[in-house]
């Protein structure tokens, strides 16, 4: 992957004839199988959310936000899959991950998962958007036991935010949104 | 002095933009996209397997385009400043661009080796339905098993099939009271045009598969149509008469095969659901295999052609192409012109089943 010949593909990107330099992003959505990620991913879509089945592959979808356009990367969780994330890290803008609230027994599993995923070289820096999902389960854990659970407060290199919602009723998605496009606004002043 | 450099941009951009029309561009990637698409299919979820496949892309791309500018001494530099220029949108087109704005935009990657994916498709399904008259069982049978967009594309297919059948048999028919013309003629022998040689010879080809096609499908269609309660209807009676009359009859009991094949198949399905088990039953599995193997193969003779007839770019010479074309029954316009137009009815139709989706 030399970045001499990147620039010569990234110039003829500029030729696609999308509206006038309209900044695209590109935003990974990770995080353990059955946390909601093609949920909330449709979600953000606008698109029917009641038919989803876990995913093997991934899931690629464009979302308008702010006058942005956020290519938004859903990559399956199941642990078979998790060794082929970080081929989908590579030039990414903001990561978004996504916890099942409800599920206590893999509090820590998820833990590891997001550590070993921050410590990729790929997403130095890179801002963090923790999903507290699932917050209509009333056995869901509320999101600052969680921030606390994966320690959140010692990340010190990059931006993050942890936010409850719930990607079946929609609850939440966009406050999550919100602080997304807010991080894109500071990183370009 | 700005005049200069405008010239200069324009040259750039011209240069490139030739060089993508260009065979060194086209065939690498044409070729990589035969031997890749086999996997992308049509479903919203990408299979991790593409990531890799459009990588490699990526890197193809890459060095297609280095190595170029390398050769016409093009620096990066000049590159980036012609084509950050308005004179690059001017003079290059969204179809040329297509094959590298693929290698930055998987989605659009994606599309394109679908499309050419289904395209490998129709053409393999072609190719059998010439050589071989009818579609082979595990072809044709089992359509349980299909998913709905496989059926749909079934659907158009054998509808392809009946019409450009239909119509070769009328232009049969027409050829037949022509020849009987002809003999009172001198044999006026229809020479191609040189340079269309290979053409000529596929065109040979397909036509007496088509032939063939006819003596084989007659008997199991008019057997599968007496079988079918349809025959109660006042339509039947005239299938003995002239050939005229027989194409219909042909065709009608094509239909009834389909129809019985789909009442089969929901007979299947209504037994699958009984027995509330998702898996496939070992001989349809079986068939399943057998279908997909078919395929394969006549797939990778498909590659193996393509590649064998763009290795050869020169075309055939007339002796060649007398050699290869025994005279014992040489073509006629007319057969050119119903192939013409048999081409491109699959080629329409071919594309409204790809640009649907």
């Amino acid at each position: 992957m030399g970045d001499v010949q990147k620039g010569l593909l990234s110039v003829i990107q500029k030729l696609k004839g999308s509206p006038e330099q309209e900044q695209e992003l590109r935003i990974v959505l990770l995080g353990l199988d059955n946390a909601g990620k093609t949920t909330l991913l449709k979600r953000l879509a606008s698109e029917e959310v009641s038919t989803i089945t876990p995913t093997q592959g991934f899931n690629i979808k464009s979302v308008q936000s702010h006058g942005l356009k956020l290519n938004v990367w859903d990559i399956g969780g199941q642990r078979s899959i998790r060794p082929y994330w970080k081929k989908y890290l590579g030039s990414t803008d903001l990561l978004i991950y996504v916890i099942d609230s409800a599920d206590q027994k893999r509090f820590e599993e998820t833990g590891q998962e997001l550590a070993e995923l921050t410590e990729d070289e790929s997403l130095t820096g890179v801002p963090l958007l923790v999903f507290a999902n699932k917050q209509d389960l009333v056995t869901a854990a509320p999101a600052a036991e969680i921030a606390e659970g994966l320690s959140l407060h010692t990340y010190r290199d990059r931006e993050w935010q942890i936010q409850a919602c719930s990607a079946l009723s929609g609850e939440g998605v966009q406050d999550g949104m919100n602080w997304i496009s807010s991080q894109i606004m500071n990183r370009k002043k | 002095m700005a005049a200069e450099e405008e010239d200069d941009v324009e040259w750039v951009v011209d240069t490139i933009a030739g060089f993508l029309r260009g065979p060194a561009w086209s065939i690498p990637i044409l070729e990589f996209m035969e031997h890749n698409c086999e996997v992308f299919d049509d479903e919203e979820e990408s299979k991790l397997s593409y990531t890799e496949i459009y990588q490699e892309y990526q890197a193809l791309v890459e060095r297609l385009l280095e190595d170029y500018l390398k050769e016409v001494g093009i620096n990066e530099e000049k590159f980036q400043e012609a084509f950050s220029s308005p004179l690059a949108k001017a003079h290059t087109s969204q179809a040329i661009l297509q094959t590298v704005l693929a290698a930055e935009d998987f989605r659009l990657f994606k599309k394109m080796m679908v499309q050419k994916n289904i395209e490998m498709q129709l053409q393999a399904i072609r190719i059998i339905k010439e050589r071989n008259g009818i579609l082979p069982e595990c072809l044709t049978e089992g359509s349980d098993v299909f998913s709905e967009i496989e059926q749909e594309e079934m659907k158009i297919l054998r509808e392809v099939l009946r019409k450009s059948k239909e119509e070769y048999e009328i232009e049969q028919e027409r050829k037949r009271t022509e020849e009987a013309h002809a003999k009172l003629k001198a044999p006026d022998v229809t020479h191609n045009i040189p340079g269309d040689s290979r053409e000529a010879v596929k065109v040979k080809e397909s036509t007496e598969g088509a032939e063939d096609s006819e003596e084989t499908t007659k008997c199991p269609l008019e057997g599968s149509h007496k079988s079918t309660k349809e025959d109660s209807k006042p339509v039947c009676p005239v299938q003995r008469g002239t050939e005229n009359l027989l194409q219909p009859s042909c065709t009608k009991g094509k239909e009834d095969t389909k129809k019985r094949s789909a009442g089969k198949g929901s007979e299947n399905t209504v037994q699958k659901a009984g027995e509330k088990g998702s898996d496939l039953s070992e001989t349809e599995k079986q068939q399943l295999k057998q279908r997909e193997d078919y395929l394969k193969k006549k797939r990778d003779l498909l590659l193996a052609t393509k590649k064998e007839s763009r290795n050869n770019v020169t075309p055939l010479s007339t002796d060649q192409k007398e050699e290869e074309s025994p005279p014992k029954e040489e073509m006629s316009e007319e057969k050119q012109r119903l192939l013409q137009k048999r081409k491109m009815l699959a080629e329409k139709l071919k594309e409204e089943v790809i640009n649907k989706r």
